[in-house]
């Protein structure tokens, strides 16, 4: 990888990486998926760097990228239902507390259907703003509010009664 | 009931708790660096499979294309059907004989109507004489030496009237020249 490549992915290993894998585990509820989605991400940006092409924001360019190679995965195993229903329980191997905010945002997580788990993770894991996220999902501003108001009332429901299961949203 | 400013503040503390608890695998650089290896290796192979295809597909259409040319110039020319063919005897006294398709073609110079694509052209002639067409510069019938000999040609030709002729001085003053007329095909 010649040295400019490599500056700027030292940058990102130490800071995007893990975040990125995280939010796509989020909307896929599969950890390993997300982390071949960003792996492979990852080489396509060294290619494309390596080829003199370049790239503004290496972290957002890998974020779209890894998003796009995790959606034809999930396509062509069929499993979005079940990757809504493992959201649920994706928790790491090790973990030893965990604070409710937690549960209940994973549990209303997995209620929402693909796209607004995209909006949701994007707007509050990322901090982008509405017309960022409709920038960069290419949906109207109104979707992307939608998405969040919907957010907002799977919370609150999963706040209200942890124990009862969520509405589904359709 | 929670306020709308909670539940956002819910959203985010919750996610970066939820991140912060994904056992995430460690030396990303090194799978990433396996990956770009890998799918270098896998474009290398794509390549050399295309290029092979490629090379069995050129052998195929040159090894079709040969049943229908013998002189080695024009064998590497994309396979196509000959539309006539055309005899010619460059012997006698200078004046060009032409024969096509099966009986002689008269007149002085003689005249002869083809129709447009690959003509085959098959000459017969004595040295020394080189007869070439204007307008067609893969078509040369040279004939060097002592001995005659024989020059096939397949040449394509669109719509015209073209003058074929020997290059040597006087020579086509003399007869030894033809003229094609070259018609596009109905339909």
């Amino acid at each position: 990888m010649p040295d400019v490549v490599e500056h700027r992915f030292d940058d990102f290993y130490s800071f995007s990486y893990g975040r990125l894998v995280a939010s796509l585990a989020f909307v896929t509820g599969d950890l390993d998926l997300a982390t071949d989605a960003v792996d492979e991400a990852c080489a396509r940006a060294v290619e494309w760097l390596g080829r003199g092409r370049d790239i503004e924001v290496l972290e957002a360019w890998i974020r779209v990228v890894s998003r796009n190679v995790a959606r034809g995965r999930l396509r062509r195993l069929g499993s979005e239902r079940r990757a809504r229903q493992r959201l649920s329980s994706l928790r790491a191997a090790d973990q030893v507390d965990d604070a409710a905010s937690a549960i209940d945002v994973r549990a209303a997580l997995s209620k929402l259907p693909r796209r607004q788990r995209e909006v949701v993770v994007l707007h509050y894991f990322h901090g982008q703003s509405i017309d960022a996220i409709a920038n960069e999902l290419r949906v109207p501003a109104g979707t992307v509010k939608s998405a969040l108001h919907r957010a907002r009332a799977a919370l609150a429901q999963a706040l209200d009664d942890p124990r009862e299961p969520v509405k589904e949203q359709r | 009931m929670t306020s709308a400013d909670d539940l956002d503040r819910i959203w985010r503390e919750g996610l970066t708790l939820a991140a912060s608890e994904l056992v995430v695998r460690d030396d990303p650089r090194a799978r990433t660096a396996t990956r770009v290896q890998r799918r270098r290796r896998s474009r290398r192979i794509k390549t050399a499979v295309a290029a092979i295809a490629f090379s069995v597909a050129a052998i195929g259409a040159t090894a079709h294309f040969d049943d229908h040319v013998s002189h080695g110039r024009v064998a590497s020319r994309p396979p196509t059907t000959v539309q006539a063919s055309v005899s010619i005897d460059d012997a006698p006294g200078n004046q060009l004989a032409i024969t096509f398709p099966g009986r002689t073609v008269s007149g002085n110079p003689p005249s002869v109507t083809l129709p447009a694509g690959i003509i085959h052209f098959e000459i017969h002639g004595t040295p020394a004489h080189q007869l070439v067409i204007d307008g067609v510069p893969d078509f040369t019938a040279t004939f060097a030496g002592t001995a005659s000999s024989t020059v096939t040609e397949n040449v394509r030709l669109q719509p015209g009237r073209y003058s074929l002729h020997c290059t040597i001085p006087g020579h086509a003053a003399a007869g030894e020249q033809a003229i094609l007329t070259v018609e596009a095909q109905a339909g």
